[in-house]
C-alpha cells in the first residue's frame, strides 16, 4: 500500500510538472477524437451542447442566412470546411465561439454590428483557429496542471507553517490566486494565437486587412461610452480591445502591400442581413445599455445601408437613456430616419412620446397621428389612443 | 503559544477527518446515502399503463490531482447504459410496461427534457429548506406540454433520471489520504416520475451518494436501486 501511494504521489508530481503533453499543434483534416483520454471528455461534453444548440428555440433556422454563413466561413476553413458546423443564435450579445469538436456558434448581436464580410471573416477566422489550434484542449491541460502545482504548493505551504509555526491560509490563497492569473495568462495567449492565425488565414483570401482593427476600434469606443465597463486585467481570458487595436494594425501595415484588390464584400453581407436587421435593432435596444447602443447606431447610420432603421435605434437608445441633452439628440435622430426611405413608422411615436414629455401637446399629437396612419394597426394603437385623448 | 494551538487545531481537525478517510477512501464498497423522496399525488396504476424512460442525462468524471472535474466518454457511456439497462430491469421486475425514449433529437421533447433539468435542481433546493409557497404543497409541474410524450411514446408516465458522478483519479486519493481530507468526489441525482396527462411530477427522489459508483455492474444497480427506491408503481 505504501508504494503504491508513493508512486502516485511521484505520478503527481509528474503530472503536475507538465507530464501531459503539451502544444498538440493543428489538427489534422477531418479529425474525430475516440473515447478516451481528456479529449474525448471535452468531445462528448460540446456535442452534448450542440444536440442542445440544435433544438434551442433561439437558433435561426433561416435557410438563406445560414447558406450564407456557412458560404463565408467554409471559404476560411478550406480543407477543413466538412469538420465546422455553424450555429446561428438569435441572442443580442456581440459574441462568436468555437467548440472543439467543430461547433462554431453565432449571435445575431454580433452580426448586426459587423460593418461587411471582411470584419465578420475575421471574426471567424479566429474561432476557426482556436477549433484548429485545439485551444479548448490545451486550456484544460494547464488548469489540470495549475491546479496540481498549487496543490503542491499548498502542500509545502503547510510543512513551512508547521515548521515556523505560522498560519499558511494566506500563503496557500496567494497561491490559489497565482494560479487563476497563471491561466488567464494562457488563456490571453490562446486569443493572441487565434488573432494572430485568424488574420493570416482571412487575408490570405484578399479581405481588407484594416477592418480587422476596425473591429476593436469600435469595441474600445463602446467601452469607453459605457459606465459600467470594468475589467480585471490579470483575470481577463482576452487581451484588452486596446491591445488587439494596437496588433491587428501592425499586422495590416505588414499586409497591405502584398495586393492592392483587398475586398469587404459589404454589399453581399448588408444584402443577407438586411431582412433580419429591423428585429436586432429591436432586440440590441433590448440590453438596455443605450450607451453603448448610442456608439453603435451612430456608427451603423453612417454611410452604410438601411440608415432609416439604424437613425431610428440610435433616436430610441438616445430617448431611453433619457439625459439632458439627450432629447434633441434623440429628435434629431428620429427626423434624419423619417427622411430614409425605409425609415420604421415607429420613429413618429418616438417623435410623439418626445414631444408628450416636453409638453408639446400640438407636436404630439402631430407625430403619434403620423405613427397611426403609417401603421393603423399597431399592436401599441390603444395606449397610443388613450395619449392622443389626454392631449 | 499560536504555534502549538494552530498545531493542535490542526491536529485534531485531521483525526476527525482521518477516521473518515480511513474508513470511506482505502475502504471501497462504504456507501453513505441519502435519499429525499417526496411524493405529491396517489398513483392508480393498473396493469395496461406504461412508463416511458425519457434520454437519462448522466456524466461520469475524473477528478484529477488538483480537483479539476474531467469528463469521462468511456464511463459515461457506459454508465448511462448500465443506468438504463437497470432501470428497464427493475420495472420489468415490479411488472411496468417501459419504453425508452433515446437520443432526444425532437425541439419539443428536447425543451421538455431542458425543463426537467431545471425543475429537478428546483426541486432538489427546495428539499433543503422549501419556499413559502411549496411548503406541503408539492405541485411542481412540467405543464401540460408533457403530453407530446405520452403521445408520441404512447405511455402514461414519464421517468427522468439526471445523474453526475465522479470518481478520484490514483494521485487525488493519495493527496486525500497524506492530507486526511475528503477527495470531493460525489455521485449526485435526481429522478423524476412525472403524469403525462397534466405535467405533474407525482414523485420525486434526490440522490446524494457520497461514494456510489455507476462504473460496474453492481454499484450501478445498487445506485439506480437507491434512485428509484420508493417509488410508488
Amino acid at each position: 500500500m505504501r508504494r503504491r501511494i508513493a508512486a502516485a504521489l511521484c505520478c503527481a508530481a509528474w503530472l503536475s510538472a507538465g507530464g501531459v503533453a503539451q502544444g498538440q499543434g493543428t489538427l489534422p483534416p477531418g479529425y474525430s477524437s475516440d473515447m478516451s483520454g481528456e479529449e474525448a471528455g471535452i468531445w462528448m461534453l460540446t456535442d452534448k451542447q450542440e444536440a442542445a444548440t440544435k433544438t434551442a428555440p433561439n437558433l435561426v433556422r433561416d435557410e438563406k442566412l445560414n447558406a450564407y454563413v456557412s458560404g463565408v466561413i467554409c471559404r476560411l476553413a478550406g480543407e477543413y470546411c466538412p469538420s465546422i458546423r455553424v450555429y446561428i443564435l438569435d441572442t443580442p450579445n456581440w459574441n462568436a465561439f468555437a467548440s472543439p469538436n467543430g461547433m462554431v456558434v453565432v449571435n445575431t448581436g454580433l452580426l448586426l454590428q459587423m460593418k461587411n464580410e471582411a470584419q465578420f471573416a475575421f471574426v471567424l477566422g479566429h474561432e476557426i483557429t482556436h477549433y484548429l489550434h485545439r485551444h479548448s484542449l490545451e486550456e484544460l491541460r494547464k488548469q489540470v496542471n495549475t491546479a496540481g502545482l498549487v496543490n503542491i504548493y499548498a502542500l509545502a505551504m503547510f510543512g513551512v507553517g508547521v515548521a515556523v509555526g505560522d498560519d499558511p491560509s494566506g500563503a496557500i490563497s496567494l497561491g490559489q490566486d497565482l494560479g487563476r492569473f497563471w491561466i488567464s495568462a494562457f488563456s490571453r495567449d490562446e486569443e493572441r494565437d487565434a488573432d494572430r492565425s485568424g488574420f493570416a488565414r482571412v487575408t490570405s483570401l484578399g479581405y481588407a486587412p484594416n477592418e480587422a482593427s476596425a473591429i476593436w476600434t469600435d469595441m474600445v469606443a463602446q467601452n469607453k461610452a459605457d459606465p459600467r465597463y470594468s475589467r480585471i486585467v490579470f483575470l481577463d481570458t482576452h487581451p484588452s480591445p486596446e491591445e488587439r487595436v494596437e496588433n491587428n494594425v501592425k499586422w495590416a501595415a505588414e499586409a497591405l502591400p502584398s495586393r492592392s484588390d483587398w475586398a469587404t464584400n459589404e454589399d453581399a453581407y448588408h444584402a443577407a442581413m438586411a431582412p433580419f436587421l429591423r428585429r436586432w435593432v429591436e432586440e440590441e435596444l433590448a440590453l438596455a445599455h443605450p450607451d453603448r447602443s448610442i456608439v453603435i447606431f451612430r456608427r451603423l447610420a453612417q454611410n452604410m445601408p438601411s440608415q432609416g432603421l439604424y437613425h431610428f435605434g440610435l433616436g430610441e437608445a438616445y430617448r431611453k437613456r433619457h439625459q439632458k441633452p439627450d432629447e434633441a439628440s434623440a429628435e434629431k435622430a428620429y427626423r434624419a430616419a423619417l427622411a430614409c426611405p425605409d425609415a420604421p413608422p415607429e420613429a413618429w411615436r418616438g417623435l410623439g412620446l418626445l414631444a408628450m414629455r416636453a409638453g408639446e401637446s400640438a407636436k404630439a399629437k402631430d407625430a403619434f397621428t403620423n405613427y397611426q396612419a403609417k401603421l393603423p394597426n399597431a399592436s401599441d394603437k390603444a395606449m397610443i389612443d388613450f395619449y392622443l385623448s389626454q392631449l | 503559544m499560536e504555534h502549538d494551538s494552530f498545531i493542535r487545531r490542526g491536529l485534531m481537525h485531521f483525526g476527525k477527518l482521518m477516521l473518515a478517510a480511513v474508513l470511506c477512501v482505502v475502504v471501497s464498497g462504504c456507501a453513505r446515502t441519502s435519499n429525499d423522496i417526496a411524493t405529491s399525488l396517489p398513483i392508480h396504476w393498473t396493469a395496461d399503463k406504461r412508463v416511458v424512460l425519457v434520454d437519462p442525462d448522466v456524466e461520469l468524471s475524473e477528478l484529477t490531482f488538483g480537483g479539476v472535474a474531467m469528463l469521462r466518454a468511456d464511463w459515461t457511456s457506459k454508465g448511462r447504459d448500465l443506468i438504463k439497462a437497470d432501470i428497464a430491469s427493475f420495472l420489468r421486475g415490479k411488472g411496468i410496461a417501459s419504453v425508452s425514449a433515446d437520443r432526444i433529437s425532437d425541439r419539443r421533447e428536447a425543451q421538455l427534457v431542458k425543463l426537467h433539468n431545471a425543475l429537478g435542481r428546483s426541486i432538489e433546493v427546495n428539499l433543503k429548506e422549501a419556499w413559502p409557497t411549496k411548503k406541503n404543497n408539492f405541485d411542481w409541474t412540467l405543464g401540460p406540454g408533457a403530453a407530446i410524450l405520452r403521445d408520441r411514446h404512447h405511455a402514461d408516465y414519464g421517468l427522468f433520471v439526471f445523474v453526475r458522478d465522479s470518481y478520484s483519479s490514483d494521485t487525488r486519493k493519495a493527496l486525500a489520504l497524506l492530507t486526511m481530507t475528503p477527495t470531493g468526489a460525489t455521485q449526485s441525482g435526481f429522478a423524476s416520475l412525472v403524469d403525462l396527462r397534466n405535467g405533474r411530477v407525482v414523485w420525486y427522489n434526490r440522490l446524494d451518494n457520497a461514494y456510489g459508483g455507476l462504473r460496474d455492474e453492481k454499484s450501478a444497480a445498487e445506485t439506480v436501486r437507491h434512485l428509484l427506491d420508493g417509488m410508488p408503481l
